[in-house]
């Protein structure tokens, strides 16, 4: 059964243009200029019962806005939605009782108040029987180990503790689906890791169905069942993330430090982006050769001083995606 | 809306604006000195108005006594605003910076949301004023402690929907913060001068543009005189303005367009 179906969404949005400066200013105060900007075009999607589904793109590409139409916080300007057989836009209310939002940039939780205090008003407003909301919170706050962050107001948690406490302000009313925009944005590896292991956590115990926007391709290899990618308000990709690490993550970049001068670096997969005397920047194919390989490589030849290992940027897979189509 | 669905919006209206109340309690000092520099604050306003009765002992029927009533009912009906719907004043300011989302979020009415998620304390001060300024105006009998009530809380209505109006004509017009604001400023500052100084056009203005007579005007005469015409004329109004202020709002809120702003709440 699809918990979510998408239809040939679209929204539009007018946009005030205005020259820099005064004069700009004062035009644009007689005689406004508005542009059209398609933030989401025709996109058709669905998603089932259970799934993880990270929903990525880089910046402005459409992700909050396809999840804040998706939740209901915006209304289409065309297409269809139905979430859990329910249209957003006109079942706001009876649906906010079935789904859990976390918006990595907006806070629920009252800034000046511990956790405690917004969690206790949740279970009033979602009207949670109060015997089975102490057994939920007590249980979540095991499975987020926040039991220490109770009694602190929110403004002196770190970012990464907040993001817990957040994430468990939604998944206090049990709900079917959670959505999650950017909730790893501004964390440390670390804190990062957290939240990847109880949103799995989760998924796996309630069979929750997790809906993840992200600009971080970390996030989606992390966790993602299935991915989708959405640039310029069209979906340009959509499979499992098993097919999509196999075509679009095919690379780590690898970065070198030496305290002695590099020469004749020569490794089977290892390309040479750029170099300088003493650091080399190498894109290394996964399928052709392994990072551990590389490294004794490195190990054995040169004096490391630092080693820098990343993921290909969401703008790289972009291209790369593109490059596919074009060609395929 | 059922009689049920309504108590459970009061009781949940309740527990909010305790935690509204106790995120400002966070910080003490601040907190009594907002509740009870607007007693003080109060207090000079009168005082300016006694030494004015004292020099012009009446303005078209209207002497000191009539504008302690009125100052007592209209600083009590903005002070049940300020304390329980003190979000409807942020509307504009949630929609330009995109706010509106958290309460999008929540499982009940949005407009309740909105308006409840803020409490001014220092109205608290202003609320206790109006009901001291009440008894001391000459007119406090048992009969009208009922009438005071009563006409306070149309004029709370009456005024929370003419909040909402203004503030959600922002979904219309973009930033029109200081604008909406101007006008509730306009509104609590006509209310506040005895009304019989308003003749003529103005008189008008105060019916329609500026509805303040409803909320000033209109509550004294009751207090004064009770008649079933002027209650029955107060009720109309808080209604047809809340009908408006709900399609306004409403129909405003399919054109919003949120926004990424980093948002807490405070």
């Amino acid at each position: 059964m699809n918990i979510i179906e998408v239809e040939n969404l679209q929204k539009t949005f007018k946009t005030k243009q205005k020259e820099s400066g005064f004069k700009g200013g004062f035009q644009s105060v007689l005689k406004p200029q508005y542009k059209i900007i398609d933030a989401v075009k025709n996109i058709t999607f669905s998603a089932k019962k259970g799934e993880i589904i990270g929903f990525i793109g880089p910046n402005g590409a459409g992700k909050s806005t396809t999840i804040k139409m998706l939740t209901g916080i915006l209304f289409p300007t065309s297409g269809h939605i139905k979430v859990l057989g329910k249209v957003p836009s006109e079942n706001r209310q009876s649906l906010a009782y079935e789904i859990g939002s976390v918006f990595g940039q907006k806070s629920q939780l009252w800034f000046h108040l511990p956790p405690q205090d917004s969690y206790n008003l949740f279970a009033r407003i979602y009207e949670l029987d109060q015997s089975a909301y102490l057994e939920r919170l007590s249980f979540l706050i095991d499975s987020f180990e926040i039991g220490d962050l109770l009694k602190t107001p929110v403004r002196k948690l770190s970012l990464g503790q907040r993001m817990r406490c957040e994430i468990v302000a939604s998944l206090l009313h049990r709900p079917k689906i959670i959505f999650l925009d950017e909730p790893t944005i501004g964390l440390d590896v670390i804190a990062k890791q957290q939240i990847r292991d109880v949103i799995k956590y989760f998924n796996e115990k309630e069979d929750v169905t997790i809906f993840l926007t992200s600009h971080d391709a970390g996030d989606i290899e992390a966790l993602a069942h299935r991915t989708i990618v959405i640039n310029f308000g069209e979906i340009v990709f959509d499979d499992s993330t098993d097919q999509f690490k196999k075509n679009y993550i095919k690379s780590k970049a690898i970065e070198l430090f030496t305290s002695n001068e590099i020469k004749n670096f020569d490794f089977h997969g290892g390309k040479i982006l750029s170099q300088t005397k003493f650091s080399l920047k190498i894109e290394l194919d996964t399928a052709a050769n392994s990072i551990d390989k590389l490294l004794d490589y490195a190990i054995k030849n040169y004096d490391i001083k630092d080693i820098n290992i990343s993921d290909p940027s969401m703008e790289e897979i972009i291209t790369a995606i593109y490059k596919e189509t074009r060609h395929g | 809306m059922s009689i049920s669905m309504a108590v459970k919006y009061l009781k949940l209206t309740w527990l909010v604006q305790k935690i509204n109340i106790m995120s400002a309690m966070e910080y003490r000092l601040s907190f009594l000195y907002q509740v009870f520099g607007m007693i003080i604050n109060n207090t000079g306003l009168m005082f300016v108005w006694y030494i004015f009765f004292k020099k012009f002992p009446e303005i078209n029927g209207w002497g000191f006594h009539e504008t302690m009533l009125l100052y007592g009912v209209s600083t009590m009906s903005f002070a049940l605003v300020w304390i329980f719907l003190f979000g409807s004043l942020w509307i504009s300011s949630y929609i330009v910076k995109g706010q509106l989302d958290n309460y999008l979020l929540q499982p009940k009415n949005v407009l309740w949301s909105i308006s409840v998620s803020r409490t001014d304390i220092s109205a608290v001060g202003d609320f206790s004023f109006g009901i001291i300024v009440f008894i001391v105006s000459g007119y406090f009998t048992l009969g009208n402690i009922f009438i005071f009530l009563l006409v306070g809380i149309i004029s709370a209505i009456i005024f929370y929907n003419l909040i909402v109006i203004v503030q959600s004509l922002t979904f219309w017009f973009g930033n029109f913060e200081s604008v909406a604001e101007d006008f509730t400023n306009a509104l609590l500052g006509f209310t506040l001068y005895p009304q019989t100084v308003y003749r003529g056009a103005l008189q008008i203005i105060m019916y329609t543009i500026i509805p303040a007579a409803y909320i000033s005007l209109v509550p004294v005469r009751l207090i004064k005189n009770f008649n079933f015409l002027d209650l029955f004329l107060m009720i109309a109004v808080a209604i047809i303005t809340f009908i408006i202020a709900n399609l306004v709002f409403f129909k405003g809120l399919k054109r919003y367009e949120s926004g990424n702003l980093i948002n807490v709440k405070m």
